[in-house]
């Protein structure tokens, strides 16, 4: 409680009640009933103005009722307080008419907007159905279109399942037969692999045989060196020559000196059109004719007889040449349709059962006339072409694995071993070639064209003969040099590949080639003097070929005769 | 704290008599009937202006009706946000020994309102204008900590006491307004100065020296003029305490219900 000191405190109620006195309850009542009286005044007012309204009404109603009296009169019998009722209700039923009418009016337009409502609804709700029946048949067509795709699918699947299952097969049996085939080849590899150490071991012996031969005859032919003399000796045609046997491929047997040849004992034809080569088997038996009839045909010859043995068929144009690889049993034809073809034969057997022969290889990729052809030493050809190369050919593979550019077309060419060739050229020239290195290692020109090659047996000389100067030249290979020239009045080489050959003996004494008018002119290779001059001919010369043993010599000439010569 | 009931009592009852008259340019035909009214010191004019409005709205021209009352004494438009009891002591009191003044006459308008008096929209300006003014009183007594504890519905009621012009129910609230800690007083007296044709004077003044001492009415006219006012006329509530009149003592009991102490110097 704040401290005060009573006698303020008391001071100051004391003023407020004083205050409150005057300004309070002075006037409070005076106040009050003023309001009060004011307040009545206000509702007096409001009752007297709602009277006078009330006065106003009647008066007019009043007025109106003396306006009309004539209308009423008649039923003014009754007191003019019912007359008024009757008014009254009149205006009522009057009124009551009125709205009545307002509200038919009012029921009648609802009922037509009602009746158009209802024709819209209609109409919508038709046009509604319409849309729903399309919709159904819409429906409808999808859903057999959905059917048939389904069943679409369902035969995809089934097919594609098919082929999954095929597949699988198809790889099952692929795998197979890689198998097999893996097989195979390894199997094949070995019988190669074998094959060769066979061939190996079969020329280790044969070579063996060989250097055992050689001895024997060395020793036979000193014997007999001491025993005969220069003179030659006859020896029995009939005598079966000792090179029988199977070990005479690169050794020949001969007699000291071999008969020279003064008689023909057979003429015959061999082939249609020229007869551009002759070759003789290593072993005798036959030789074989090639031509412009474009078959290879084989003769034996029997009872001073040739026999026709057997045609190798499938050139496309004349033979060149032919060579005869007697260990493979090999012939190789060269042809002017630019291959060179080769033939397997089976010499088990003395005569040919079947006829005519394919060939067991083509190989092509000259690009001109294939002239000449030779074996080189294992399954391996050297052709030599007028498109200016030599090609080595690999039998084995049967595809060129070398080919020379010689620059010149070749007319010959001859193989020394498996790695050397000689060949002569049109441009004169002789080239000596390694097949190891490509620029041929020795050049020879001559005088004249090179119509043809042949190398003696001892592999010591080279036989050239020359178009132009018609002649034969020996050239001593080791030497690289010319050492003798042979020449004949008679002579002149017919065609640009005319044969020249030396006699099959060790010591090549004799040389031979055919002429153009058609006579064989024999020289003496060491005294180079004509031995003697065959005249049986009728047509050029082109090509000869003498028996392994020097038995005979066989020409062939350009009007399809072969001819045997003999001496007798 | 608020014990006198009896001096409270006495404030709370206090009314002057009011008679409203329509200003004599806005008659519509003939002189209006006045409205007398009693209206409490304590309470706001735009709370009871609805009678006043409603009595005069037909004797003013129809499009005037709804316009905002302003009142004027002697030509000096009344603040409406000043409560009735200040205003008639500034204006118009003249002491306890003249009672020209008594009932006071105020003239109504409805138009022209001035353009330097404020608007008062509704009742609901009112009250806040009201709340305001017991906070910074508040601030000023207990740094605002009484009444920020207080709930919203404390606040209402206090208004409500105002509007209904009941004693109970406002007192009820405004009593922990009150409440000091013994010997100490509040903070700071919340109290503000008229003069008129003067702006009020609103300073910091505490109720009780570093000494101890308490202040007195005097004490706080000397703080605020700082000259002897022996010829002036000091009104608080209508009526003039004496000068030795403890501060404290008078802020608990002669505070309006806004919690200030609003003093007229004449």
């Amino acid at each position: 409680m704040t401290l005060i000191d009573n006698s303020l405190r008391n001071d100051i109620l004391n003023c407020l009640k004083k205050r409150n006195k005057i300004e309070n309850e002075a006037y409070f009542q005076l106040i009050k009933s003023h309001t009060k009286l004011s307040e009545l005044n206000n509702s007096l007012k409001q009752e007297i103005n709602e009277l006078k309204l009330a006065n106003q009404r009647l008066t007019q109603e009043n007025i109106e009722l003396h306006k009309n009296p004539g209308a009423v009169i008649s039923s003014t019998t009754l007191p003019p307080e019912k007359s008024r009722q009757l008014e009254e209700q009149l205006f009522k039923a009057k009124d009551e008419v009125i709205d009545l009418q307002k509200r038919l009016v009012d029921v009648s337009q609802q009922v037509i907007s009602l009746n158009k409502t209802l024709k819209d609804k209609d109409d919508e709700l038709s046009s509604k159905e319409v849309k729903i029946v399309d919709l159904e048949n819409r429906c409808e067509l999808l859903k057999t279109l959905n059917k048939e795709l389904d069943n679409k699918m369902a035969a995809y699947e089934e097919q594609i399942r098919l082929w999954k299952d095929e597949k699988v097969e198809s790889e099952i049996q692929y795998n197979c037969l890689l198998q097999k085939y893996d097989k195979i080849k390894e199997e094949y590899q070995q019988i190669l692999t074998a094959s060769l150490r066979f061939r190996e071991e079969q020329i280790e012996k044969v070579n063996r045989l060989n250097e055992l031969e050689a001895e024997r005859i060395q020793m036979k032919l000193k014997e007999e060196l001491l025993k005969a003399q220069t003179d030659y000796t006859h020896i029995n045609l009939n005598e079966s020559p000792m090179a029988s046997g199977h070990a005479n491929h690169n050794v020949k047997l001969f007699p000291y000196n071999i008969p020279l040849v003064n008689k023909a004992i057979y003429k015959f034809d061999c082939n249609e059109g020229e007869v551009n080569a002759v070759k003789y088997h290593k072993s005798g038996r036959y030789f074989a004719t090639g031509g412009g009839d474009r078959k290879i045909k084989l003769w034996e010859l029997k009872d001073g007889k040739a026999e026709h043995m057997g045609s190798l068929i499938g050139s496309n144009a004349s033979i060149a040449s032919i060579d005869i690889d007697s260990e493979n049993n090999l012939i190789a034809g060269t042809s002017f349709d630019f291959a060179c073809r080769l033939w397997s034969l089976n010499d088990h057997r003395l005569r040919m059962a079947s006829g005519d022969q394919q060939p067991t290889h083509t190989l092509t990729g000259h690009t001109n006339k294939v002239l000449s052809g030779k074996f080189l030493g294992v399954m391996k050809v050297v052709t030599g072409s007028y498109d200016r190369t030599l090609k080595v050919w690999d039998l084995m593979q049967k595809a060129c694995i070398k080919t020379l550019f010689a620059g010149s077309s070749c007319n010959d060419l001859v193989t020394m071993d498996s790695q050397s060739i000689i060949s002569g050229h049109l441009d004169k020239k002789i080239r000596f070639w390694d097949i190891r290195m490509d620029p041929p290692q020795t050049e020879i020109s001559l005088q004249g064209k090179i119509t043809s090659l042949d190398v003696s047996s001892n592999r010591n000389y080279l036989l050239a003969s020359i178009r132009d100067v018609n002649c034969l030249k020996m050239i001593d290979i080791r030497m690289n040099q010319v050492t003798e020239t042979y020449c004949c009045e008679e002579y002149k080489p017919g065609f640009d590949w005319s044969r020249a050959i030396f006699s099959p003996d060790i010591d090549q004494q004799f040389v031979c080639a055919g002429s153009a008018d058609g006579s064989v002119i024999i020289w003496n290779s060491i005294s180079t003097k004509v031995e003697k001059v065959l005249k049986e001919h009728n047509a050029s010369v082109i090509s000869l070929a003498w028996h392994p043993q020097g038995n005979n010599l066989v020409t062939c000439d350009s009007k399809k005769k072969a001819i045997v010569w003999a001496y007798q | 704290m608020a014990e006198d009931k009896e001096i409270l009592r006495e404030i709370w009852d206090g009314k002057i008599p009011i008679c409203f008259k329509l200003a004599e340019n806005e008659w519509r035909s003939s002189e209006p009937e006045e409205i007398y009214l009693m209206v409490p010191r304590q309470t706001y004019f735009p709370l009871i202006l609805d009678k006043v409005q409603k009595h005069f709205c037909e004797c003013v021209s129809q499009s005037k009706k709804n316009n905002e009352i302003w009142l004027d004494f002697d030509g000096l438009a009344l603040k409406w946000h000043y409560p009735v009891g200040l205003l008639f002591d500034l204006y118009a009191n003249q002491g306890q020994e003249s009672v020209s003044n008594i009932p006071w006459t105020l003239n109504v308008h409805f138009d022209e309102f001035p353009e330097d008096l404020l608007h008062c929209g509704s009742r609901e300006i009112v009250e806040s204008f009201f709340l305001s003014t017991i906070k910074e009183a508040d601030a000023l007594k207990h740094k605002g900590k009484i009444i920020n504890e207080m709930q919203k519905k404390d606040h209402k009621q206090l208004w409500a006491g105002i509007q209904s012009d009941k004693f109970d129910q406002f007192w009820s609230i405004n009593k922990k307004l009150m409440e000091t800690i013994e010997g100490e007083g509040f903070k700071s007296i919340p109290f503000r100065i008229y003069q008129q044709d003067k702006p009020f004077i609103q300073k910091l003044f505490e109720p009780v020296t570093e000494s101890g001492r308490k202040q007195t009415l005097k004490d706080l006219l000397d703080f605020v003029f700082g000259e002897e006012l022996n010829t002036r006329v000091i009104l608080i509530q209508g009526v003039q305490p004496s000068l030795e009149t403890p501060i404290q003592w008078l802020s608990e009991h002669l505070s309006y219900p806004d919690n200030f102490l609003h003093i007229c110097v004449k």
